[in-house]
């Protein structure tokens, strides 16, 4: 059981891990749209970020 | 000395000039790197399960395609044809220049060009422009050998059409007549002004060349064998050359017949032929530069004292 625990932790954590990444990927390019004047797409993606975030912190509480 | 305010705002315009084509090029490759970010972040999405993220950014992307299309069709690329293509469906660099100066055959070959490279029809009209653009038949029978000889026909065609059964055929002949008027430049020739020729001249043929070969010499004219022994012995050459060098010029009837005219001119009496001239005849300041010799006085009437002996074939 304590095995199973610890191999679950690993997992949340790495694919909280990988949720991370690609949350910076999404910040970056919103920057990106941004900087480049599409402010439209730009919203989107923070949205997007918006509604993963809501989602972590559901999961973790 | 410069000073230092405008040139601090001169440096700094030229810096942003600089950097403004650098931004535009750093802001393509950016985009490319954000859209590359988006689509790892939806992998990422897709292998922890939040497929519904995923989709939440794959709309984007697709978004952000769809105005990309939306640009292109607002500014339509034009794809050119590669000018080897063309060269390679038998059309040649004369070709192009011939077609530039405006030669309907060259433009013709350029649209038949075209269309073998699979140019349609309206690619062909957007790449030549209007003037040039040709249909495909009209473009093959442009290259023809005689282009101009089937336009010509067509305008033929179109200007006259042929006649039907029953219509008036009007020709204006090019000739002017012959009442022409008087704002009619007439030219006449200056031996006709000059009376050396005849009108009848002037209205007889036009005058052809002879054959050069056919040029007749009096040299050579009527010369027979017999006539070139003649020639020979005559004058030392095979050739009519008996006649060369003679002055024409008219000659007396008789010598009597003048002498007698003379005579009735000048009123003076003829001198009888019995009487034979005497030293009392001759005037007395060339009595000297005369011989008599009364022997030959009826020969020879008055020779030169010098040369008494000597005859005309000797001199020489």
């Amino acid at each position: 059981m304590e095995k199973q625990l610890v191999s679950n932790q690993v997992e949340q954590k790495h694919g909280l891990k990988r949720l991370a990444q690609a949350a910076d990927y999404l910040n970056a390019a919103a920057e990106i749209f941004e900087q480049a004047g599409m402010a439209e797409h730009a919203d989107e993606i923070t949205e997007v970020l918006h509604g993963l975030a809501k989602d972590l912190s559901g999961k973790t509480s | 000395m410069i000073k230092k305010a405008v040139f601090e705002e001169e440096l700094v315009q030229g810096m942003q000039r600089e950097l403004q084509p650098y931004e535009k090029k750093q802001g393509m490759n950016n985009l490319v790197r954000a859209v590359e970010y988006l689509q790892a972040a939806a992998e990422i999405f897709e292998e922890s399960g939040l497929s519904a993220k995923s989709d939440q950014v794959l709309r984007i992307l697709l978004k952000i395609a769809s105005d990309e299309n939306d640009v292109k069709k607002t500014r339509p690329v034009q794809k050119l044809p590669s000018i080897n293509k063309l060269f390679e469906h038998g059309l040649s660099p004369k070709d192009l220049e011939k077609a530039h100066s405006g030669d309907p055959r060259a433009i013709g070959k350029v649209n038949l060009a075209l269309h073998k490279a699979g140019y349609s029809d309206e690619e062909r009209l957007a790449f030549l422009g209007e003037k040039n653009f040709l249909p495909l038949q009209t473009a093959e029978r442009w290259t023809k050998e005689n282009p101009i000889g089937t336009f010509q026909d067509w305008m033929t065609q179109v200007l006259h059409p042929s006649p039907e059964p029953g219509d008036v055929i009007e020709m204006t002949s090019m000739v002017p007549k012959e009442g022409s008027s008087a704002e009619d430049a007439v030219f006449k020739s200056l031996a006709q002004e000059l009376g050396l020729s005849d009108d009848n001249d002037a209205q007889q043929k036009p005058h052809k060349p002879k054959n050069p070969t056919n040029v007749s010499d009096r040299h050579t004219k009527g010369l027979t064998s017999e006539k070139m022994v003649e020639n020979m012995k005559g004058h030392g050459s095979w050739f009519n050359a008996a006649d060369d060098n003679n002055v024409d010029f008219a000659q007396p009837e008789t010598f009597e017949e003048d002498y007698q005219k003379w005579l009735e001119m000048t009123g003076k009496k003829p001198k009888s032929k019995s009487k034979s001239i005497t030293r009392e005849d001759i005037d007395p300041d060339l009595g000297d530069l005369v011989v008599f010799d009364e022997e030959k006085a009826d020969d020879l009437e008055m020779m030169p004292k010098d040369r008494s002996d000597k005859t005309f074939e000797d001199s020489d």
